[in-house]
């Protein structure tokens, strides 16, 4: 995991020099979170939860992440470590490349970073007012008395509200009043108030109905146009993810395992745990998707506190060999993309190696399962 | 509601004799006609089955989709006795399983068709076992109800049980407790319980819905088996449209208490004839296809307080949403096409899937209207 990090401070570095404008946003740098678990009479730690073992990832302005995996993956804990929710136990958080660190760290990174949580029945306090609820980050912040582009702090708490589709009728009701979509809306007016520049949506419509989902969707790409937001996407959803995000990283106990763009990992999957997701996800599409081989994995996920040596995936993986279990594999170019090539020395150099298509697996491999490519998986064998 | 009902009447006739059509001599396992289940509660009466009738042939899969509150798993509690009298009552209907009529029959019959004919797998599995009783003294029980064995034997059928669906070293899990258990191994456990008599018909709740894709994709793998070696007709509920295609063979579709369309999955997934199926289908993000923006159905589900005399989608409805007939008159269960019916008065109306949508608009405008009148009122709801 050691190079990783490395890897992209080179193109940090690389990208401040060549043009700002493509400095990126936020960025995670080999970031870790462990949780103690504590055990007897003197609490003694016994053991460690690693929920995020070494994530780096950058985010652009006005663009959209993806972080999928399954429960227990470390995703939902990258965003609120991200976030400076829960201390990070390593790595770095940088905005703007700045490093953040300390309470006014903390304070500048709150106000350019907010988050929308899943649950929009427990995010919301039930004693407020839909009024108090958006406007409470502002107060925090010290922002609410002040006038920013000309507008009162309720103003712009009108405005955010507005934004989602909320009208100020509406502004003097309790959370209990509205219904499961409407929540949401509330939800995403509070992160929008402090106008930050990234948002965390952790898992936003997953606590929908289908008919609300796609209306809460269309809306986080409006405001999105709108202001020019950058999203970190967290969801177990694939589809969701398809049609939200334009880049995607796929995680599996606190690593992540596969990341590129949207294309990419749908058409060109290359590690086998993202070629069995896919190959898992219930369709509707009957039509496109009847052909594609169904790999059902062996197994339970490990547990967190006791991972498996080298590759984590091994203990699921039907390529496992000798190699897996005693060297970790790293985050490298995938096989056919253009990073892929420059490292071959099959190509220029103007492709950054460490920004495209890259999967951590010893045996990559480049295969269309929804486009009915077989994969040959070990399921399929027996 | 005179009227209402003598259509729920009309279409039940034709309804039973589809199936038995179609399969020849056989006669249909479940027939449950013009069920109606009603709630008291502090805010009124809620009509939470309001006709509904349907079939389920021996060995059949039969798919239930709808949301929250559309009656799917109210529907199935009631089957069998399982919702509380007071405050739930049911208040018409029929439900008859291979010729006897189940409602109204006296709470011994029921405890014998229950865990004896009919097993019941439910969504939450660690509500359901209990947390202080072994796993494997769980589904001896099951096994003890209904047949006179010693402990012993039971426990040995316990252990083949489990086996069964999959669980790796059975005579050690069989002396484990529930929480010993992860997910998966919960709903196997279950599902263990719910074949433990070889019953004619299996109830699935959500079985898969609390669980992670790969893991869903292992339980529904062993679902699926299970149908196949006990030949049980199998009833499973879902919000899932992607679920039920990997499953069913025939998907009922429910909206507000009624049953919206019924058909095979292959047709309802490709040419809906309701225009609430095609709106469900219409606002999932694909799996395969770019799409710019995503068509919610508009407004909210319907308030199950207040008994509709119309169509219940009739206010989200782009179709009926300004005809008089669609508002006040209930419309019946009506045959559209082999095997396939519809709820709808205008069932050649409905709005066809994406890709037709586009190919029709692209030769005349007489789609284009619709989609955009249905986007625009999202606005004005939200």
């Amino acid at each position: 995991m050691s190079a990783t990090p490395s890897l992209s401070k080179d193109a940090t570095v690389a990208a401040d020099v060549g043009a700002t404008e493509d400095a990126p946003l936020l960025e995670a740098v080999d970031l870790v979170k462990h949780f103690p678990r504590r055990s007897g009479l003197l609490r003694k730690s016994t053991s460690v939860t690693r929920a995020v073992d070494g994530v780096s990832f950058t985010l652009h302005r006005g663009e959209t992440l993806g972080l999928v995996g399954e429960s227990g993956c470390g995703k939902s804990t990258t965003g609120k470590t991200l976030m400076g929710l829960t201390p990070a136990t390593g790595g770095q958080v940088r905005l703007d490349g700045e490093e953040i660190s300390g309470e006014a760290g903390l304070h500048k990174l709150r106000n350019n970073v907010q988050i929308v949580f899943q649950d929009p029945y427990a995010s919301l306090s039930p004693r407020m007012t839909v009024r108090d609820i958006v406007a409470e980050p502002l107060r925090i912040q010290h922002r609410y008395r002040t006038k920013e582009d000309g507008m009162t702090g309720q103003q712009r708490v009108e405005a955010a509200l507005q934004a989602v589709g909320l009208s100020m009728e509406q502004a003097n009701r309790y959370a209990h009043e509205f219904s499961g979509g409407q929540r949401q809306r509330i939800g995403i007016a509070r992160a929008l108030v402090l106008q930050p520049r990234v948002i965390v949506l952790d898992e936003p419509v997953s606590a929908l109905d289908v008919s609300i989902r796609a209306q809460v969707i269309n809306q986080l790409e409006n405001v999105q146009n709108e202001r020019g937001l950058a999203y970190l996407f967290i969801s177990h959803d694939l589809s969701v993810v398809r049609h939200t995000c334009d880049r995607i990283a796929v995680m599996y106990l606190g690593k992540i395992v596969e990341i590129g763009d949207k294309d990419e990992i749908f058409t060109a999957p290359a590690h086998p745990y993202t070629q069995a997701l896919l190959s898992a996800i219930p369709s509707p599409e009957i039509e496109q998707l009847g052909q594609r081989e169904r790999i059902v994995l062996r197994g339970d996920v490990p547990s967190p506190s006791n991972p498996p040596s080298g590759c984590r995936f091994r203990t699921r993986c039907w390529k496992a060999q000798e190699i897996c279990a005693t060297t970790e594999p790293l985050l490298e170019p995938a096989p056919g993309s253009a990073a892929a090539a420059v490292v071959a020395g099959v190509a220029d150099e103007a492709v950054d190696p460490a920004a495209g298509h890259r999967v951590a697996c010893h045996f990559p491999e480049a295969i269309d399962v929804l486009g009915g490519e077989p994969v040959r998986a070990y399921a399929t064998a027996e | 509601m005179t009227r209402s009902t003598g259509s729920g009447r009309d279409a039940a006739p034709q309804r039973t004799s589809a199936p038995a059509a179609a399969d020849g001599a056989d006669r249909p396992l479940l027939v449950v006609d013009d069920l109606h289940v009603q709630f008291r509660t502090e805010a009124g009466t809620a009509y939470a089955v309001d006709g509904v009738s349907f079939t389920v042939a021996p060995g059949e899969v039969l798919g239930v989709v709808g949301e929250s509150g559309s009656g799917k798993s109210v529907t199935s509690m009631s089957l069998f006795g399982l919702i509380d009298t007071p405050p739930g009552k049911i208040t018409k209907g029929s439900v008859k399983l291979n010729g006897r009529e189940l409602i109204g029959a006296k709470e011994r019959v029921l405890r014998k068709v229950r865990g004896g004919e009919v097993g019941v797998v439910f969504q939450d599995p660690m509500t359901a076992l209990d947390p202080v009783i072994k796993v494997g003294r769980q589904i001896g029980e099951a096994v003890r109800v209904h047949h006179k064995v010693s402990r012993a034997q039971a426990m040995q059928r316990a252990v083949e049980l489990l086996q069964q669906v999959g669980v790796p070293q059975p005579e050690v899990r069989a002396n484990q407790y529930p929480h010993e258990f992860s997910g998966g191994m919960r709903q196997r456990a279950m599902i263990a319980m719910a074949i433990a008599n070889n019953p004619v018909l299996l109830i699935a709740d959500e079985p898969t819905t609390a669980l992670d894709v790969t893991i869903q994709a292992q339980v529904l793998d062993i679902i699926r088996k299970a149908q196949q070696e006990t030949g049980a007709a199998t009833l499973f509920i879902t919000h899932d449209l992607g679920v039920i295609a990997e499953l069913a063979e025939r998907v009922m579709v429910m909206y507000g208490g009624r049953v919206m369309e019924t058909g095979s999955v292959k047709e309802i997934f490709t040419r809906p004839r309701h225009p609430y199926t095609a709106g469900l289908l219409a606002s999932l993000p694909s799996l395969t296809r770019d799409e710019a923006e995503l068509t919610p159905i508009p407004g909210s589900p319907p308030n199950v307080l207040s008994q509709n005399p119309g169509c219940p989608f009739q206010p989200r409805c782009s179709v009926g949403r300004d005809r008089d007939i669609c508002r006040a008159q209930r419309p019946p269960l009506a045959e559209v096409g082999p095997g396939h019916f519809s709820a709808c008065h205008f069932p050649d109306e409905t709005p066809q899937p994406r890709a037709c949508v586009l190919e029709e608009a692209a030769v005349g405008a007489a789609a284009a209207p619709e989609t955009g009148g249905a986007a625009t009122d999202l606005k004005e709801h939200s």
